[in-house]
């Protein structure tokens, strides 16, 4: 098991690739897909929906420019990791704050104040909300504050990065909303991405050797297509400097 | 994953690196010599293997489907593929014209057409060698995995059932490089 990916939810049952019968199968074989109990099937909707998420959040990449959304991945990670390694340090601050406003409004001072045992009881929602202050606050402030620059294909691929540390954030979050009965396991904040990684990778392969073997009795001639699409793609974009005559 | 199929996997990852370094505009001139190479290894060899074994046979003194002459016809195939490569990537090469996209998307398109090269290449050498019951290796294909029973149906020669199917993107290549 990879690490993390405990905390990721039962994936959504939705309509997959249809299985092709046996005989249609020539040599060579390929290699036996994983039993559907459910759990591990190939979901192809939900391999949509991320590819739909990840090039909203590429799109916005695009239009922020690539310093813009470096601020907030660098501000999303640094912070989560910041979080993790200072969480007590978190719930003390808070305790503290608490004591500070019993001092300010003149009440006696407790040995714990309601915010620090409020802190301590729930370190993992505070934690995230944090996050997600700083997170949201990162996009405004970038927005303002950091000079855009030229879209290029390194501002997408940060803006899609960007999308796959918010995803493993907020899929949790949203599918325990949606799915009240759905458990979520350990503090969200611990940034499961390489868990989330590993699972879209497993998803993705799966997805990629049903297709294939759909594709089975064609499959020469898609893989002969697709060298002379990727050839003639290639071609296609060498920029001349030759100007049309006139 | 067995030896076999890491093997050629490594050739195509070395050429898949020096795509990367050359970068796609100087290696579509390249894919493009592999293909009509490859072309005319499948439609003149496959003419030329009779006489050319007849001629062996009589003058070189190996007998009819030997192991000799099949290294022989393996040396001549892969010889002469190989020195075509050496040929394309050395001296004055046929690039393409043009300015390449910048990175990332330059980049990902000089892997992708670099891992072309690369199967292009490996694939040939492995085919002739499966042709030829691979000489000069101890290989018992009676123990090949699946993955090399899968990438062997799906090797360059076998994806085409006609090897003029390679003069294809070779025509459309010179067609665009002559446009500019």
């Amino acid at each position: 098991m990879l690490p993390f990916q405990e905390q990721l939810p039962t994936p959504f049952p939705t309509s997959t690739l249809p299985t092709l019968p046996t005989e249609l199968t020539p040599a060579p074989v390929l290699p036996p897909a994983p039993a559907t109990d459910g759990t591990g099937s190939t979901n192809l909707a939900a391999m949509l929906a991320l590819l739909i998420y990840l090039a909203f959040f590429g799109a916005m990449g695009y239009r922020r420019g690539v310093q813009r959304e470096l601020t907030v991945f660098a501000v999303a990670l640094l912070f989560s990791l910041f979080l993790q390694r200072f969480s007590d340090a978190v719930v003390t601050f808070f305790d503290r704050f608490g004591k500070g406003l019993a001092f300010l409004t003149g009440q006696p001072i407790p040995e714990q104040s309601g915010l620090g045992i409020w802190a301590a009881a729930n370190t993992p929602t505070l934690l995230t909300l944090l996050w997600l202050g700083a997170v949201v606050l990162a996009y405004l402030l970038s927005d303002r504050f950091v000079k855009k620059t030229k879209g290029d294909g390194w501002a997408v691929l940060v803006g899609v990065l960007n999308g796959l540390i918010f995803a493993s954030i907020f899929a949790p979050l949203l599918t325990a909303l949606i799915f009240p009965d759905v458990p979520i396991q350990g503090p969200v904040i611990q940034l499961p991405i390489f868990g989330f990684l590993g699972n879209i990778w497993q998803q993705v392969s799966e997805l990629l050797v049903r297709t294939w073997g759909a594709l089975q009795p064609v499959a020469s001639n898609v893989l002969f297509i697709g060298v002379v699409l990727l050839v003639l793609l290639a071609a296609l974009t060498l920029r001349t400097n030759t100007k049309p005559k006139s | 994953m067995g030896p076999i199929e890491i093997l050629f996997v490594t050739i195509q990852l070395l050429i898949a690196t020096v795509g990367v370094v050359r970068g796609y505009a100087r290696e579509l001139g390249n894919t493009l010599v592999f293909m009509a190479a490859i072309f005319f290894l499948s439609y003149v060899g496959e003419r030329a293997v009779e006489p050319v074994s007849s001629a062996a046979v009589r003058t070189l003194g190996f007998s009819a489907g030997s192991q000799s002459l099949d290294m022989f016809l393996f040396l001549l195939y892969v010889g002469t593929f190989l020195t075509i490569i050496f040929a394309s990537y050395a001296g004055k090469t046929f690039d393409f014209g043009g300015k390449p996209l910048r990175a990332p998307e330059g980049t990902i398109l000089s892997l992708l057409i670099g891992l072309l090269n690369g199967y292009l290449v490996a694939g040939t050498i492995w085919y002739y060698a499966a042709l030829y019951n691979y000489p000069f290796m101890n290989v018992d294909t009676s123990r090949f995995s699946e993955t090399a029973q899968f990438m062997l149906a799906y090797l360059p020669q076998n994806v085409v059932t006609s090897p003029v199917a390679w003069m294809v993107p070779v025509a459309l290549l010179i067609l665009l490089r002559v446009r500019g």
